[in-house]
């Protein structure tokens, strides 16, 4: 039952929290865009006479508002200054493998916990095909034209490559969002004890789940994001909601190697079945001869299954700095050199492509 | 912890309820067509005729609730009908 009084005070507060945002400077046409019709959606339902309108209508419009005031507030933490572009870029060239990406924004938001790095979107494409058809059967002449994923990563981490990789992993979580793999393939295994309501609390679906967005990754980066895993979960054992870092290790390096594994097996069934797609090395190896980073210069790459591969090549690079050039800075400068490294070799890219657009 | 959030299946419930709406109220025939095809699945997995994994994404979250909240009647179900719409009309609403 939906009450009016709530749905008032909905209201008031979205149509605040749009005045406070409607000042902000996006990096994109596509964030101005979003913002733009989401505005214009929220007029276009509070010139609605609620009065008039059934039940579900007023459950429609509830959950419409919770789902602008969502996009609003991530809008608001991806202005022009916080973005780290460079990632971005890379996330969004990975992206366009699964998903339609003219109709996604990525959005940031930094957060304050180290370690709390996440891609989420609480709303799908099914779920903005049914808001588009239901605005416009009550009448209202706008339209949702993407789809805002949001991007968290700690503030600490904006420039630090070495640890942002784990945004492939998120990037996994999120695809697997979209697609359900991971909860069709616990329900194929499962098929009689399964509880989706309760899922989150059953470590089989959530080690499925994270086996399937470790090798997303490494499709892109290789083992770089396993690295950093190993960084910071060295030894830890099956918990309920991932799996033994070891055992996480060992199904990327079958998968790297060409090893039979049956989670691998399993994931790409599922993907095939689903989405016709598959876990594929979508990465190209930089040779010694070929890499830049080595001579303190900024990687070039021929194309982007190159440019995924920047991440392992700076991980390479700072994990060996004994027997390379890192070894005459110190750790510190060693730690930044790294970082820019990988920036500059990016954004070269990306504002490379940018040109060759233009001509 | 959050005081409270929707699952992804809980926030198509609305849009769902509002094509039943649309097919009971307005006899709309394309929201018709989703409406049977939802129920129409959902009895197929109810029956062990089709696996819930092989439900396609567009229908997935919304059959899902439905074979966790209208089996009994799903088991025995031929044709949806006025009568099954609004059931379900009445399950989530």
């Amino acid at each position: 039952m939906i009450l009016m009084r709530s749905l008032d005070l909905k209201f008031l507060q979205l149509e605040e929290t749009l005045y406070r945002s409607r000042t902000n400077s996006y990096s994109d046409k596509k964030k101005v865009e979003h913002f733009k019709e989401l505005n214009a959606l929220f007029f276009s339902l509070k010139d609605l006479n609620l009065n008039s309108l059934s039940q579900i209508d007023l459950g429609s419009i509830s959950l419409i508002l919770t789902y602008i005031e969502n996009d609003i507030v991530f809008l608001n933490d991806s202005t022009l200054n916080n973005i780290p572009h460079e990632l971005v870029y890379c996330l969004e060239k990975a992206l366009e493998d699964w998903i339609d990406t003219d109709k996604i924004i990525i959005s940031t938001t930094l957060t304050s916990k180290l370690d709390e790095f996440y891609f989420s979107s609480s709303y799908d494409q099914n779920f903005l095909k049914n808001l588009n058809r239901y605005i416009e059967s009550i009448g209202i002449d706008c339209k949702i034209s993407h789809l805002l994923l949001k991007m968290g990563l700690p503030k600490n981490c904006t420039r630090d490559y070495l640890a942002n990789v784990v945004m492939y992993h998120e990037l996994g979580h999120f695809i697997d969002s979209q697609y359900n793999i991971s909860e069709k393939i616990y329900i194929k295994n499962f098929p009689n004890d399964y509880n989706l309501q309760n899922k989150i609390y059953d470590q089989r679906f959530n080690h499925i789940s994270e086996y399937f967005a470790d090798l997303f990754a490494a499709q892109y980066v290789s083992d770089a994001s396993n690295l950093y895993l190993n960084f910071i979960a060295n030894g830890n054992p099956d918990y309920v909601t991932h799996p033994a870092t070891s055992k996480r290790i060992n199904v990327v390096n079958d998968f790297l190697n060409d090893i039979n594994n049956e989670c691998v097996n399993q994931i790409n069934e599922m993907l095939k079945l689903i989405c016709n797609k598959s876990f594929e090395k979508r990465f190209q190896k930089i040779s010694i001869k070929e890499n830049c980073l080595i001579k303190l210069f900024p990687q070039y790459f021929k194309n982007t299954r190159e440019l995924h591969y920047i991440f392992k090549l700076g991980w390479d690079f700072w994990e060996n700095y004994e027997s390379n050039i890192l070894h005459n800075f110190n750790n510190k400068d060693r730690y930044y050199i790294v970082n820019n490294l990988i920036e500059k070799s990016i954004s070269n890219y990306a504002i490379t492509e940018q040109w060759s657009k233009e001509l | 912890m959050f005081l409270a959030q929707l699952t992804s299946d809980q926030i198509m419930v609305p849009f769902f309820l509002k094509k039943i709406e649309d097919v009971l109220v307005n006899q709309d025939s394309v929201n018709k067509i989703f409406v049977d095809k939802v129920i129409i699945e959902s009895a197929s997995v109810v029956k062990g005729n089709k696996f819930l994994y092989n439900i396609d994404n567009d229908y997935y979250d919304i059959v899902k609730l439905l074979i966790q909240s209208y089996s009994d009647k799903l088991i025995t179900l031929t044709t949806p009908d006025r009568e099954v719409y609004l059931e379900i009309k009445n399950i989530f609403a």
